[in-house]
Parts: structure tokens; C-alpha cells; sequence
């Protein structure tokens, strides 16, 4: 009899096969869950509605989680089958991950807009998302009487029954619109607020008593000297010197640096190695520089703003330079680059090697006075300074502006004002994916998370800013709130947008803040950059009006789609269509590179490759 | 038997037959993959009217899905509804495909121009055609990718054609804006400008109350205030908008501002004091209110004889509300 001789490939088959199958099985029943947007839950079907975010700050999940449950929670909710869970994933992948999902027709009913390049235009934006505007009109049903919290104003009470939701929002909802394609797309649900400075009460009491031993010297201390004499970055007054016995920290700039000179004499006293003024790192460092760029720059931005919009264009700014119109040589941008020079001695030893964590990290161990930041990380600062095993390490943190020079410190007459007037500033916006088969409940959830008293309770867990007005912040939130007074942000020689220009000049930028280069010998550095056929000024000219035909292109898309989405084609109305064609009227056919050219240099034609 | 082959390429390699189990599991595996496939696509040979193409269709432009649009659209051809209405709007939404995908290409442009060229030719009274002569005549008149030719004087036959024959719709003030601004984005030939301006001008003074009458007075204030920099017709053609009404709310605050600006350039103290209080009052959001304020104050001071108001930056606009 012939012996069967057991094939080791059979094992192979039959390990593919039964992989294969259930892959197959597997891949039906997750594309029909997404599909339906409704998964098994015991006997009953539940209708998920899935919200995709990536505030990872420590607390924010659990506040998201709390008005989720609460509104998983409500009858109605409930007896529809309806619930609402959170996926929260990490910044770094968050890109990728909402690209994949929305190819593939995956993407959550829910997603919070930004970090992926799919969503970063108008046109990806209409293509993956829906507009919202038939419901930011009327009110919003969960600021009804019933759902009111009690206790607020009559007055308020009434505006948030009566007021259009998107007139709930402390913005009007404006970060929710999408200016190109002319409709809302987003609900922001809380504020990103302001960027302030931290610092360590504990670390600025020592320091101002040093400095009040150490003020009246016979023989002035380096700090007091350097600051006062070789720096001059401020006088000797009777308002300085009432500072001085106060233990407030420093609110002004010359009180600021003067202030970073003692503590750096304070750690070499007390051979703190590990302490500095200033924690900084390559993404702190930066914003404590971007704090000085508008204060010192919009008055040069307004003299380039030649189209005199609501913004400074990177071709105004190049352009502007091409033309002789700024230099680096201006008194104002020179006070700028001197005054972020006048932090970096303040920052650890190779910070620009250093993240963010590592810089936040200094600060909540009492190695650093200060630290700049926003009000996404103030609740972890908070929390971080506190959760000492030693309590002797516990400090309590203080948080304050950016410190701007005052009349008779250095640099005062190049100062053009305190920037940030930008208002609302709010964030966090949730858009709903064309994909999602629950539309009706993802407006309804974000309607119940925005209404005032879930949105105020939902901001006050997780230590951020509510987005809806009348709705009170926590204390510990209250010096974040975004404030009204000063200058319009978007007006600021920001030098972005220059390409490989922009990439130089930021290396360039670094070799003088980190006293590698003089500021004549960055001066001279950067010309032949912006003079530099392949990437220079000219070069933007060129990209620049290729980005602006792209842009008016679109607007003619935008236009069609929102022509046939009406109906409005032949005797219909137009309607949004109308702004649309407004924009599209103004975006002048991409001509906005050329007309300005032309306006800078009559007699010279336009750049070509 | 060659060495170093694995199923099932040493079968295929020695015509060798796999043994019983294998060719089952062969079968079954070909069986699966069909039924994958058949579940991926989600059945076939599913019967569709014209109705229903033309709704999916809409669909696709809707999220700009052009390419999709058009391959959905094309199964369209194929079907003879004998409905002119949506035959009609099928090559309306062929053509508007087809110029749209990216990137744009000469193929496709004159796939968008034929079937457009057809809706006009086929069903000249459709609600659609209108819009199709109108969308023609763009297509001509953009450069859309390197080496596209454009056809000014083709574009400039469909716009005449528009207003022609629909005097009475959108579509016509459309065209005109169309033809008006090729004369008014000539910014090296101050005279062809003043042409455009003049024949936009000339529509809105008889359009005042035409729907799209403030797209026509916003062009005017920007041309004037942009290119032909005659300030005091710029203010004049803003205070028109302001009269009608702003169609881009988000920028009100921003225009009002250069309102301002031009009015206190023009000596007009009193207009900019009112649009500065404004500015505070309705555009906080336009983060101008601090710097009207400033401005107001600035103004008190060189006018003492006024009596300015200033109002109050509300924290939040509950109260401006």
C-alpha cells in the first residue's frame, strides 16, 4: 500500500485559509458596523456615534467621557440607541491616522479639524466634511429653560433660549467657518486662550530677597550693574524700587531681565547647577519670541500691508523687502532681535535640543522661575507642581503676560503695543464626516456640548476655557481667558511662507540667538539669501502667484458645488452662492502677486522661472 | 522537482497536481476570494434610472469628488430617459465634472466644453443651459494648467450670450461681473480699468436692488481702493455696501476699518468716528475694537471740540449681542 507522506505545506494552506476567512468575516463585520454606525450591545442595536480628537492633556478625556456619559444618559438619547464614545489619539499619529480613515471612508462621525494635511483646505474640507449651517441658525434646544443651570441671569438666561446657537459661542462661531467654501463646518467646544508666562512663587520670593539684601551694596552686585549700567535695560526709580521690597514678580521687561540676572546669581549662591531664569526648549523658546515679534513688528507690518487687508501677505512682507521698503537695519526689527537675544542667556544650555515635555518637566520640578505656555498646559503645570512626595517641594504657581517694556526701560520707543487682541480665540473644532450615517445625533451631541451649562461644566473638569458666552471659567483659568485689548494679530512681519527662504533664514535666526553671529554679521548673512535666484524673493513671487491662481481656481469649484448643492441653478436664488462669487470676484483670477509687483516695481517685469 | 519552490509554485513549475485536500482547499480559497469580492462591491447588475444617477452624482460633486462624479455620470449616458429635464442637467453635471477634476488637463477640458457645447445645442430652454453658457464661458476665459490656451474672445461670446438670453437671471449678472472684470483686473492699462469700472457701475445704478448688487458694489470699492487708488470713490462704493448689507459677515469688521481709514485720509471725521464705534460695537471678532479705540482716542484729541464716545470692549459680546 502506497504510504501518504504528510505535505508540511498543507499546514500552510490551511493556516492561510482560515486566516483568510476570518479576515474576510472579520472585515464584513467592521464595515457594516461603520457602515450602519451601529455595533451589538447585548440584545439591542446601538447607533455609535464616534468622536476622533487628540487633546491628550490630563483631564480633557475625562471631562469629554463625562458629558458623553451624561449625554448617553438623557431619555431621549437612550431610547433611541444612541451612544457616543471618544477615540483619542496621540498628536504625533493623529495626522495619518484621520488621512487613512478619510480615503478609506472610515473616518469617525466626529473629528476634530486640524494636523491632517487632508483637511487643511477648503476644497478637503467640503470634500470630507458637512456644512452645518442649517443648524447654527436657530437655537440651541439644550439651552432650553430645562436644561439651563439655576442661578444665571435673566438677561443671559433669555439670550441663550432666543439666540441662534451660533450666537451662543463667545466668537459667533467663528472658528467653525470655512470663509472659502462659505459655510460653518466646525463647532469649537472650548478656547485655546492665551500664552502666558508661569512662574514659581516660591523661586520669586528667595530671588526678590536677595535682591533686597543685596540692593544697597556698597559695591553694586554683577546683576544690579550689568542690568542697570551696561545693558541699560532699565532705570533706577522710586516705582523700581517700591517693586523691589513687594515680592511680585517682574511685570515689566527691564524688570523682567534684571529680575533673570539676579536668579542667575541666586542658583551660582546657592550652586543650584540644574536651576535657570527661564525653562525653555525648541518649541518654548519660540514662543517666547513670536510674544515680541508682533509688539515690535506691526508698526514696520502696517507700513508693508499695502493692500491694506486684515493680514500681512508673505509677498507684501518679501516683496516689501525686494522693494527697499524694510530692512533688517529698521530701529523697530532690530529691538526685536535684541530683545529675544536678551532672554537666550536666561534658557539651559542647549535648548534647542530639548522638547517640550523636558521643558515642562523642569519647571514642575522647581529647576526654572519661568516657563511660557499656553492654557492647554495649565492644568498639568498646576497638578505637576503640586504632586510632590516631599511637600517642602510643593510650590504654587503664578501666571502673568509676557512683560513688555515701559516708559524709560530700554527699547520702549520701539515698542508698538501689546499684541493679542485677537478675542475669542477658540479651538478644539469638531466637524462631521460626510461618512457618518449619524448625522442628526453627531449635531446633537455637539449641540448638548456646547450648550452653556454642559460646556461650562465640561471646560471647568478639564481645566480649559469654555467656548460659550456667559459661561464662567474656573479661578486657576481666569488669567487665560483671551483677551480683547491689543493689537490685531495678523498684522507682524512673520517671515513663514518663504519656503526654502524661510528655512534659511530660521537657521540663520538661530545662529544669532545663540551668539554665534552678530546682528551685523546675520544682516549680512541673509542678503544673498533673499537675493538668491533658486529660492529667493523671486522665487516666492513666482510661488506665491501659483498658490493664488490655485486659490481662485477653487473658488470657481466651490461656486459650481454650492450652485447645484442649493439648486440654484438657472432662476434659483443664489444665496451663499452670492459670497462665493464675491470671493471669487476679489481673488481677481490669482492676479494679487502681480498687481502687487507691478505696484512695487512699475518698470519690471514679473519673476519668471 | 526544482529545489527551492513552495506551493503552489512547485505545482505550477512541474505541472505536478496537488494532492485531493489541496485542490479542495484551492477551490475553496477561489470561492472565498469571490464572495469577498462580491460582498466588497456590493452586488452587481443592479438596475438605475437616470434619477437615480443624477442624485448620486450630485452627491460626488457635492464632496468635490469630481472624477467619481463624472465615472457615476458616464453610466448615465447609456440611458435613454427621454426626460430633456434631466438629460439636461446630466450634461450640465458632465461638463461641470470634467472641467473641475484635478488636475485639469486638455482632455478633459474638451470633454467639459463638448458637453456643454451639447446641453446648449440639445436643450437650449433647460433651466441648466443657462449655467452651462455661463461655465463655458469661464472655461475659456481661465488658464487652467501649463500650455492651456485661453479664448477671451470665446468667453467674452457665451457672456454676451447669457445676458442675451436670460437678461432676468443670476446667470446674466454673472456674465456681466465676468466681462466687467477682465476689463477691471487689466492693471497695466488704466483705461481698459475704467472701462470695466464704468460698465459694472453703470449695471449696479440700474441693479440697486438685485440680489447680487453688493458682489457688484464690493468689486467697485476694492478696484478703486486696489488698483485704480482713487480713495474717494472707494469709500463711496463701501457706503454702498454698507447700505445693502455685507454678504461676507467675517470680513465686515476688517472693511469697515479700511472704511475708517479712508474717511479720516478724506478728512471725513465724522464717518470714521461712526465706523470706528461700530467696529466695537458689532465687529469685536474682527480683533479691530482695540485699535478703533485707539483710534477714537487719538481723534478726540485732535478734534477737542467733539464730544467722542467711546464704548467699552465688552469681555465677551454677550452685551453687543
Amino acid at each position: 500500500m502506497k504510504k501518504r507522506h504528510f505535505n508540511p505545506n498543507t499546514m500552510g494552506v490551511v493556516i492561510l485559509i482560515i486566516a483568510f476567512g476570518f479576515s474576510v468575516l472579520r472585515y464584513r463585520a467592521i464595515r457594516e458596523q461603520l457602515n450602519l454606525g451601529a455595533e451589538k450591545e447585548g440584545a439591542r442595536t446601538t447607533n455609535v456615534v464616534r468622536v476622533l480628537h487628540w487633546q491628550l492633556e490630563p483631564g480633557y478625556r475625562e471631562a469629554l467621557q463625562w458629558a458623553m456619559d451624561e449625554y448617553n444618559a438623557l431619555p431621549h438619547v437612550k431610547e433611541a440607541g444612541v451612544k457616543v464614545i471618544q477615540l483619542a489619539i496621540p498628536e504625533r499619529v493623529y495626522s495619518q491616522f484621520l488621512n487613512v480613515h478619510l480615503i478609506s471612508g472610515t473616518a469617525p462621525d466626529i473629528c476634530v479639524k486640524g494636523m491632517s494635511s487632508m483637511v487643511g483646505d477648503s476644497s478637503a474640507t467640503a470634500r470630507f466634511f458637512d456644512p452645518i449651517s442649517e443648524f447654527v441658525g436657530g437655537p440651541n434646544p439644550y439651552n432650553q429653560k430645562e436644561y439651563l443651570k439655576p442661578g444665571i441671569s435673566d438677561e443671559l438666561a433669555t439670550f441663550l433660549q432666543t439666540a441662534a446657537w451660533s450666537d451662543t459661542f463667545s466668537d459667533g462661531m467663528a472658528a467653525g467657518w470655512d470663509a472659502a467654501n462659505q459655510d460653518y463646518y466646525a463647532v469649537p467646544i472650548s478656547s485655546w486662550g492665551t500664552v502666558r508666562v508661569f512662574y514659581n512663587k516660591t523661586l520669586v520670593k528667595a530671588i526678590k530677597e536677595m535682591m533686597r539684601r543685596d540692593w544697597a551694596l556698597e559695591e553694586a552686585p554683577e546683576w544690579k550693574r550689568k542690568s542697570l549700567e551696561d545693558l541699560n535695560y532699565l532705570k533706577e526709580d522710586d516705582a523700581l524700587l517700591a517693586w523691589i521690597e513687594t515680592d511680585q514678580p517682574p511685570e515689566s521687561l527691564g524688570r523682567f531681565l534684571l529680575f533673570c540676572e539676579a536668579a542667575l546669581a541666586y542658583a551660582a549662591e546657592l550652586n543650584l547647577d540644574k536651576m535657570v531664569p527661564i525653562s525653555a526648549s525648541s518649541y518654548r523658546a519660540g514662543q517666547f519670541y513670536s510674544a515680541y515679534q508682533l509688539p515690535f513688528t506691526a508698526n514696520i507690518a502696517k507700513r508693508n500691508n499695502f493692500d491694506h487687508g486684515n493680514g500681512i501677505s508673505t509677498e507684501e512682507i518679501y516683496g516689501g523687502w525686494q522693494a527697499g521698503k524694510w530692512s533688517y537695519e529698521d530701529p523697530e526689527f532690530k529691538a526685536f532681535f535684541e530683545v529675544a537675544y536678551a532672554f537666550t542667556p536666561f534658557f539651559p544650555a542647549g535648548f534647542m535640543g530639548l522638547d517640550r515635555e523636558q521643558a515642562q518637566r523642569r519647571f514642575v520640578l522647581g529647576n526654572a522661575v519661568f516657563l511660557a505656555t499656553g492654557a492647554w498646559d495649565a492644568n498639568s503645570i498646576f497638578i505637576g507642581a503640586k504632586r510632590k512626595a516631599d511637600p517642602a517641594d510643593q510650590f504654587d504657581v503664578g501666571v502673568m503676560r509676557f512683560p513688555m517694556p515701559e516708559a524709560g526701560e530700554r527699547w520702549f520707543e520701539h515698542y508698538a503695543g501689546q499684541g493679542g487682541g485677537g478675542g475669542s480665540n477658540l479651538g478644539v473644532p469638531m466637524a462631521i464626516s460626510k461618512q457618518s450615517p449619524n448625522k442628526q445625533w453627531a449635531v446633537d451631541f455637539l449641540q448638548y456640548v456646547t450648550s452653556h451649562r454642559v460646556n461650562e461644566k465640561f471646560n471647568s473638569i478639564a481645566s480649559w476655557l469654555p467656548a460659550i458666552l456667559g459661561a464662567e471659567p474656573v479661578e486657576q483659568m481666569k488669567p487665560f481667558q483671551p483677551e480683547l485689548e491689543g493689537l490685531v494679530p495678523s498684522i507682524q512681519m512673520h517671515m513663514n511662507g518663504g519656503g526654502q527662504l524661510t528655512t534659511l533664514l530660521t537657521g540663520q535666526f538661530l545662529l544669532y540667538f545663540s551668539g554665534d553671529l552678530s546682528y551685523e554679521g546675520f544682516v549680512e548673512a541673509v542678503r544673498p539669501l533673499f537675493e538668491n535666484e533658486r529660492y529667493g524673493v523671486n522665487r516666492i513671487w513666482i510661488d506665491r502667484e501659483v498658490g493664488a491662481q490655485d486659490r481662485a481656481r477653487q473658488l470657481d469649484r466651490a461656486l459650481d458645488v454650492r450652485i447645484i448643492e442649493d439648486e440654484s441653478v438657472g432662476s434659483g436664488p443664489l444665496g451663499k452662492a452670492a459670497n462665493l462669487l464675491e470671493n471669487s470676484l476679489l481673488s481677481r483670477e490669482g492676479l494679487g502677486p502681480r498687481i502687487l509687483h507691478h505696484t512695487l516695481f512699475p518698470e519690471t517685469s514679473f519673476p519668471t522661472y | 522537482m526544482r529545489q527551492g519552490l513552495s506551493f503552489p509554485y512547485n505545482c505550477l513549475m512541474t505541472q505536478r497536481k496537488p494532492c485531493g485536500f489541496l485542490r479542495i482547499a484551492g477551490k475553496t480559497s477561489v470561492l472565498l476570494s469571490a464572495l469577498f469580492l462580491f460582498g466588497c462591491g456590493g452586488g452587481a447588475g443592479k438596475d438605475v434610472s437616470l434619477k437615480e444617477i443624477l442624485t448620486e452624482a450630485r452627491e460626488m460633486v457635492r464632496m468635490s469628488d469630481f472624477v467619481e462624479a463624472y465615472e457615476i455620470l458616464e453610466k448615465g449616458v447609456l440611458l435613454s430617459d427621454q426626460d430633456p429635464t434631466l438629460e439636461a442637467e446630466l450634461l450640465y453635471l458632465l461638463g461641470v465634472s470634467a472641467w473641475h477634476r484635478v488636475p485639469p488637463s486638455a482632455e478633459w477640458e474638451a470633454k467639459a466644453r463638448e458637453r456643454l457645447e451639447e446641453l446648449i445645442e440639445r436643450y437650449p430652454d433647460s433651466e441648466w443651459t443657462a449655467q452651462g453658457a455661463y461655465t463655458l464661458g469661464r472655461i475659456l476665459e481661465i488658464r487652467d494648467f501649463q500650455g492651456n490656451e485661453v479664448d477671451i474672445a470665446g468667453a467674452i461670446r457665451w457672456y454676451e450670450h447669457c445676458i442675451a438670453h436670460w437678461p432676468e437671471l443670476p446667470v446674466a449678472a454673472m456674465a456681466r461681473f465676468r466681462l466687467a472684470a477682465m476689463d477691471m483686473n487689466a492693471y497695466e492699462d488704466p483705461e481698459r480699468m475704467a472701462r470695466g469700472a464704468e460698465m459694472l457701475d453703470l449695471w449696479l445704478q440700474d441693479h440697486m436692488d438685485h440680489e447680487l448688487a453688493p458682489v457688484a458694489a464690493i468689486f467697485l470699492a476694492d478696484q478703486y481702493d486696489q488698483l485704480t487708488v482713487d480713495p474717494a470713490k472707494a469709500l463711496h462704493y463701501y457706503l454702498i455696501c454698507e447700505e445693502l448689507g455685507w454678504l461676507n459677515e467675517t470680513m465686515t469688521g476688517h472693511r469697515r476699518w479700511r472704511m475708517a481709514e479712508i474717511a479720516e485720509s478724506l478728512g471725513e471725521v465724522d464717518l470714521a468716528i461712526q465706523l470706528y464705534q461700530k467696529i466695537i460695537k458689532e465687529n469685536l471678532q474682527s480683533a479691530r475694537g482695540y485699535e478703533s479705540q485707539k483710534r477714537l482716542e487719538a481723534l478726540q484729541q485732535q478734534f477737542p471740540e467733539k464730544t467722542i464716545v467711546i464704548p467699552p470692549l465688552y469681555p465677551m459680546n454677550l452685551e453687543a449681542s
